[in-house]
């Protein structure tokens, strides 16, 4: 038995309450943001007020009453959503939150805490909204807004990636993510954008994606797509593009089109979707208006984002599809799981509103008849996650997989925080990888599922100037991964989320855990039998990264 | 042969008072993946530093870079702060050995050889940071250069 000490000392390393109400004054490269530039927020498809100034953070270059417009837009955004106005008031700073984020946990920083981080804002609030803050100052824990604390808020509002993990853990709910969200829509008011998110959000607005692509470079990438899959498959192939009258319509995230290792994943949707249409005569179509999934506007402004998701359920009703497939994006659910309903109409015509009485999918294939979308957990709003729907393929075996296809693989999953907190879509992907691979591991179970870490990207964090951060943010999700590394000798991480695939090769790099990256859509694709084309389950040769699937055979053949 | 003073040095308490040290900022102790990360990499380093001291070979460039990585990263420690933690420990444990002057000076001289390794594993660190920072830029480029090319054969097919 340890001994006791004979004095218990308790220090207190926390800053004091009125300490914390002091603004930073040195801000760390490495995890400050750029600020946009005109042609972001002020070009003729993306308008920002005061964004046609070229700022520096020395030099924010504020409107003269800045002050009123930020107080303005406060008072607004507590008027319009009680939710906001009761995360201003009811946080008893528990501090249950505190080591709960990953940029916290990442960066030591006490202002990262998030319950520190919405503190910065609610000593605002107190100022010039409550009476206590008004006439009591500081000793209510309140003060002024100065252009010190714009810079603080600005700061750290852009150290958040609104992965909602702490508003998991803390008792009332408070979801530091929406209070994020709203102070970045309050400080864009006054010219104050991130340049990351609105280089997506302007490119999105002009293209209808977030990597600027016009309508023949995506249609190229897919005709790029079914050539290698003649290679590797020997199989003719197809797919629709823009096509009225097809059943559904498929969005995906921009880089599944263009990045590595994106595109392994975008090969495996154009199988899956050829042996649907092949063998149930199920017919998905890709949109070049629709042609993002993806809204960088969700971490920016609520405008932002309604111009963003606005686009899809037009052009489901102008090619008069039944229901939406999305891909593997992260965010993306957020968005159509949480916001597009709220924020857009819903489509009218006639197709879809007939299946939605009705959501089974022998309505449009009859093969496929007892496939029901009433119970999904991203069926809502006529989206269905396309994770979900082949879990349920596999169910109603109504495909056909070969496990030892990906045998070369030993894999373990990462929930992405939107599709597992946002979402609720937890046991699906598993399922899935169960069903399409021999080995599959889970990380440690606190670290997965909707307590899954974060990447350390996502909410605009995967720019460039932001990698110290980055790699600090991530490096919780890192250390769980070296552990299933070292128990089970894991050499791939699969995730169905954009960021998190182009955030883990650096992250994995920077760690020195040497294992691959990718989406289990990959894996399907691997493991897919294309039985309507006449493929047997030894027939395939090569994976989708061009690779032969057997190589300890080959290997020893030779 | 090492004296008895050493084989008594109490291992677990060096170790967790230079994790301590490396976690220095942070307010509330961080989750056990990072203290463990970071624990693992320590122990190394103190059995190490006793090896070199005992005349034994021990190669410790992994263990180093390991909390170098930690440390390039942690805004809060300059290149000097983080080698200075080095130092620390070195200290420390010659304190815990109760060293005499001129046993603290051999065990001093064998162990700038890890501070060396620091030194050289904070830098390659920090350029690791830039090299990944260069790297999305390079891969941006290629997309770029992707989308014009198949942009021109979509084009083209369609002459």
């Amino acid at each position: 038995m340890e001994e006791m000490p004979e004095k218990i000392e308790i220090r207190q390393k926390f800053p004091s309450w009125r300490e914390m109400l002091k603004p930073v004054k040195e801000f760390e490269e490495g995890r400050l943001s750029y600020i946009s530039l005109p042609k972001q927020v002020d070009s003729e498809f993306f308008k920002m007020p005061f964004g046609d100034v070229e700022r520096d953070f020395d030099d924010l270059k504020l409107p003269e009453n800045w002050k009123e417009i930020f107080l303005d837009a406060l008072k607004e955004t507590l008027e319009k959503n009680r939710s906001f106005k009761l995360f201003m008031d009811i946080c008893v700073r528990c501090g249950a939150c505190a080591d709960k984020c990953h940029y916290y946990i990442g960066t030591g920083d006490p202002k990262n805490m998030p319950v520190a981080r919405a503190e910065l804002l609610r000593s605002i609030y107190r100022r010039y909204f409550t009476p206590a803050g008004k006439l009591f100052g500081e000793w209510a824990g309140a003060r002024e807004l100065t252009e010190d604390v714009l810079k603080e808020l600005y700061y750290y509002f852009n150290q958040c990636s609104l992965c909602r993990r702490c508003s998991l853990f803390c008792p009332y709910g408070i979801d530091t993510a929406e209070i994020v969200w709203w102070v970045r829509r309050i400080l864009s008011r006054i010219g104050l954008n991130q340049r990351f998110m609105t280089i997506s959000i302007e490119a999105s607005s002009r293209t209808g994606n977030h990597l600027g692509l016009l309508p023949g470079g995506m249609y190229g990438a897919i005709q790029q797509g079914l050539e290698e899959l003649k290679d590797y498959t020997g199989l003719d192939l197809h797919t629709y593009i823009n096509k009225k009258g097809a059943d559904v319509l498929f969005v995906a995230p921009s880089a599944d089109y263009f990045a590595t290792p994106h595109w392994y994943v975008m090969l495996g949707y154009l199988l899956l979707f050829n042996e649907l249409e092949e063998k149930y005569g199920l017919t998905i179509t890709w949109s070049t208006y629709a042609s993002e999934g993806g809204n960088f506007g969700t971490f920016h402004s609520y405008e932002a984002a309604q111009l963003l998701n606005s686009k899809i359920y037009k052009e489901a009703e102008r090619l008069g599809v039944s229901f939406i497939i999305g891909g593997e994006c992260g965010h993306m659910w957020r968005d159509k799981h949480q916001f597009i309903n709220t924020m857009n109409q819903p489509p009218k015509h006639e197709e879809w509103k007939k299946f939605w009485e009705n959501p089974d999918l022998g309505e449009l294939a009859e093969g496929l008849r007892g496939i029901r979308f009433d119970n999904y957990a991203s069926g809502e709003h006529g989206w269905i996650h396309i994770l979900e729907f082949v879990a349920a393929l596999l169910e109603h075996k109504k495909i056909t997989v070969d496990k030892s296809r990906n045998d070369k693989w030993i894999a373990t999953y990462h929930d992405p925080c939107n599709v597992a907190r946002g979402m609720g879509l937890i046991e699906e992907p598993r399922y899935v990888l169960r069903n399409v691979m021999n080995h599959f591991y889970d990380m440690p179970e606190h670290t997965i599922k909707d307590k899954t870490y974060c990447c350390g990207a996502g909410g605009g964090m995967l720019a460039d100037e932001l990698m110290d951060l980055r790699m600090r943010g991530v490096m919780p999700r890192m250390m769980a991964v070296r552990h299933v590394y070292r128990k089970y000798g894991v050499n791939i991480l699969l995730t169905p989320c954009a960021i998190d695939k182009a955030q883990f090769p650096p992250a994995l790099e920077y760690w020195k855990i040497p294992i691959e990256v990718g989406g289990p859509m990959e894996m399907v694709g691997n493991a897919l039998v294309m039985t309507a084309f006449g493929e047997k389950p030894e027939d395939r040769q090569f994976d989708l990264r061009g690779e032969p699937l057997r190589e300890e055979e080959g290997e020893e053949g030779e | 042969m090492v004296p008895d003073s050493q084989k008594n040095m109490d291992r677990k308490k060096v170790v967790e008072w230079w994790v301590d040290k490396l976690l220095v900022n942070y307010p509330v102790k961080p989750v056990f993946e990072v203290v463990s990360f970071l624990q693992e990499a320590a122990e190394k380093i103190v059995d190490g530093a006793l090896s070199l001291y005992e005349g034994k070979e021990a190669d410790l460039s992994d263990a180093v870079d390991d909390v170098m990585r930690f440390l390039a990263t942690d805004r809060n420690f300059g290149p000097g702060d983080s080698i200075r933690l080095f130092c620390d420990l070195r200290d420390f444990m010659a304190d815990e050995l109760n060293l005499r002057t001129e046993e603290r000076l051999k065990f001093a001289k064998t162990f700038e050889e890890i501070i060396f390794t620091a030194f050289d594993a904070y830098m390659v660190c920090r350029e690791k940071i830039f090299e990944l920072r260069l790297k999305e830029k390079e891969a941006n480029l290629e997309i770029m250069r992707k989308i014009m090319d198949y942009a021109s054969r979509s084009l083209s097919s369609q002459d």
